[in-house]
């Protein structure tokens, strides 16, 4: 968070400067089936962002030392384009991208059903194509579809959202401004149907107060992304005829 | 992960090659259909999406600005770079990059900087002190066959509609990249004895030696690369190059009508 | 979206779907119960037979049983066995004692070597999941000629048809003798005009925009079945 909690960025009639109000979304758009050499793959947009997601497997896990004998392993990789910032990316290692892959892949294996794939693996590829804010949340959110585009089979699915503080007021889903010049951001990952969270970070300045409203806003996005998610699947399955 | 052949597509492809068919049923100098989209990633100063039958291919451009070398003080630079992440296909391992995803960049790169379609001086900003740096970066996502072509076809597409962002940097008005010629590289495969274009996934499984040929506008050759094991006499090439002057011909139309 | 769904009729859900129950039938495959009930767990068709209400999967891997027939090609060799890819998460193993040959230790290359298509059934699968084949048995045998398809495992069902219907009109169509094994491949075996028909009427599987039948590639399918 930048916390400069001085720049202005709900105008004076309390729309956000892209003209939102406070529970409102990006525009977002699910599209399944997208990579024709994946078992199972998504494309999401999320305001500027862009993520696309290949899933492949389950398959025999190698090397060897990293099969689990009770379950399959979730081989996750979020990473940015080089193309995908304001300023280029250096491909290779890189401790942020490292993070995200690691507690992504901890979200997807909540609603996997890894038990069913003992020393396997199930490779995840979550590539960002253009960074406008709330990658993680998206790369998640299309992960989970990709990963029912693959028929892998899960107790549920999975919607990651954030909400965060700007100007002292709670609001839902920050852009790029909003995340720079923001108090506070807090990403979750929902199981859309039981509403538990397999997903949580935070960073910046919350009262008890201010987070209880920020997961209201949370909870309430969840369900309307989870209705994009269904009507991908759906729609893919049905040949675009319904 | 090493892809084993199955003995069986070898045998079939050689078979369907000596009555001259191919195991899509094209033709053999016959390309898949190729949908091109251009400006697609807000984030990068120019862009492309080439979908080539079943491979997907994005390519962005980004700027930077930098002192020059100083054997060339008014010279600004074109880096080319493929990435061949593991999302593209089960066959990518992740890790660092493979010899062959390097060999795919270098093999664009030598394509598009050979032809000289940048002029390096136009990228002079102050001589002796700043130039611009651009950053070609194509990303690979989908990989059923001929990666090489639709990794070029969208690098010089993103290049075309590039604009340099002067005006971020405080160094002058935004300006479009000056691209003056439209190189093409056209991919060949040994399958079944005898070189076809635009090799599928399982022509690519299946067959032997590959070329890569880049033509500029003019029709004179910018880069060569022989890939994978396998010889072929002057004469095969000869065919294929001049095939390759009409496929590249049809391609610089369909960059030329997409970015006007 | 917490659709509950009820009624016989075929349902499409996605994983997470709740799925009601209110005949108290039992759970099978593709289906998990919970506290709260039944819960779909992937995308594809809920569907009741005989007291156990069930998943048709859209998309799935191929889990081997004991007894299916596989077509698989042989990825890495021992002294005394085979290691066979069969399209699954699991290689499977072909020990020297269960091939057809009588083989010695370490003259398995004489037989059978890496890149090899074998028609196989699946001898024992254990709670590890490892896999266990025989080419013991009718029928079984090394694959040299004709060509090997991939369709998925959950397309078998459609292209052999209903008491194998289908199946039949694309061999009379083509001529072809069409092995179709339980993992989603097929081999078709015949003339080169007979083998690129079979070709194009699994492309309507193999390569449809979806790594699984779609309802419009079903009806395609249909539609040229309905043709022939």
């Amino acid at each position: 968070m930048g916390g400069y909690g001085d720049v202005e960025l709900i105008k004076s009639n309390g729309e956000r400067l892209d003209g939102r109000t406070v529970d409102e979304l990006r525009p977002i758009t699910i599209e399944v089936g997208v990579l024709p050499a994946a078992r199972g793959s998504c494309r999401m947009t999320w305001g500027l962002n862009i993520a696309e997601v290949a899933v492949y497997g389950p398959m025999e896990a190698h090397p060897r030392k990293i099969q689990r004998p009770d379950r399959a392993v979730l081989d996750v990789r979020y990473n940015m384009a080089p193309f995908s910032t304001s300023d280029r990316i250096r491909p290779g290692f890189n401790r942020r991208s490292r993070e995200i892959s690691k507690v992504t892949a901890e979200a997807l294996e909540s609603i996997v059903m890894v038990e069913m794939f003992p020393r396997s693996k199930i490779r995840v590829e979550i590539e960002i194509l253009c960074a406008e804010a709330g990658t993680r949340c998206c790369g998640i959110t299309a992960a989970a579809v990709a990963l029912a585009d693959a028929g892998i089979p899960m107790k549920d699915m999975l919607v990651s959202v954030a909400a965060g503080k700007i100007n002292d007021i709670v609001v839902l889903d920050l852009d790029k401004a909003e995340d720079n010049y923001g108090q506070a951001d807090l990403p979750v990952g929902i199981l859309p149907n039981s509403k538990e969270i397999a997903f949580l970070q935070m960073d910046g300045d919350l009262s008890p107060e201010e987070f209880e409203l920020a997961m209201k806003y949370n909870m309430k996005a969840v369900d309307e992304i989870h209705k994009l998610q269904v009507e991908a699947l759906k729609s893919k399955y049905s040949g675009g005829e319904n | 992960m090493v892809k084993i052949v199955p003995r069986l597509l070898k045998d079939q492809l050689a078979k369907l090659a000596e009555e001259d068919l191919r195991i899509d049923e094209r033709g053999r100098f016959e390309r898949r259909k190729i949908h091109m989209e251009v400006d697609v990633l807000s984030n990068a100063e120019g862009s492309s999406k080439v979908v080539w039958g079943g491979t997907i291919v994005y390519a962005g451009v980004k700027f930077a600005l930098r002192e020059p070398y100083s054997d060339r003080p008014a010279d600004g630079a074109l880096m080319t770079s493929a990435e061949l992440r593991p999302v593209a296909n089960l066959k990518y391992e992740p890790g660092p990059p493979s010899p062959e995803s390097i060999e795919l960049g270098r093999v664009v790169d030598r394509g598009i900087r050979e032809s000289g379609c940048i002029e390096m001086a136009s990228l002079c900003v102050v001589p002796g002190e700043s130039v611009w740096n651009v950053n070609l970066d194509i990303h690979v996502m989908s990989d059923k066959g001929n990666i090489f072509d639709a990794c070029a076809l969208a690098g010089i597409a993103a290049l075309k509609t590039a604009t340099v962002p002067a005006n971020r940097f405080d160094v002058g008005e935004d300006h479009k990249l000056p691209v003056n010629k439209i190189p093409i590289m056209c991919s060949y495969q040994k399958v079944g004895g005898r070189f076809v274009y635009d090799p599928c996934e399982e022509e690519e499984l299946g067959g032997n030696e590959r070329v890569h040929i880049t033509l500029g506008d003019d029709g004179h050759v910018h880069s060569l690369q022989k890939g994978l094991k396998g010889t072929f006499s002057t004469a095969e090439f000869a065919e294929i190059f001049a095939n390759a002057g009409e496929q590249a011909e049809e391609l610089r139309k369909i960059v030329e009508e997409m970015v006007i | 979206m917490n659709e509950v769904y009820s009624g016989a009729q075929e349902r499409l859900v996605i994983p997470g779907d709740r799925i009601e129950n209110s005949g108290g039938l039992a759970a099978g495959s593709g289906i998990l119960k919970t506290n709260d009930g039944l819960v779909a767990t992937q995308l594809g068709h809920v569907m009741e037979n005989n007291g156990v209400i069930y998943l048709q999967a859209s998309n799935s891997t191929y889990i081997p049983r004991s007894g299916d027939l596989v077509i698989g090609f042989v990825n890495s060799m021992r002294s005394n066995l085979w290691m066979f890819d069969i399209g699954g998460p699991f290689e499977a193993l072909l020990p020297m004692s269960l091939s057809p040959w009588n083989t010695q230790y370490g003259d398995l290359e004489e037989h059978m070597i890496v890149g090899d298509y074998a028609l196989l059934r699946v001898q024992e699968v254990d709670s590890q999941h490892g896999v266990v084949c025989t080419m013991k048995g009718i029928g079984l045998r090394k694959i040299s000629t004709g060509v090997v398809e991939n369709i998925g495992s959950n397309s078998t069902k459609l292209f052999i048809g209903v008491d194998g219907s289908n199946l039949q009109k694309i061999k009379q169509q083509s001529g072809c003798r069409i092995t179709v094994a339980d993992n989603g491949r097929i081999w078709v075996e015949g003339s080169d005009k007979g083998i690129s028909e079979v070709r194009n009427i699994s492309a309507y599987f193999s390569k449809s925009d979806t790594p699984y039948p779609n309802l419009k590639s079903i009806k395609n399918f249909n539609e040229k079945m309905e043709e022939l």
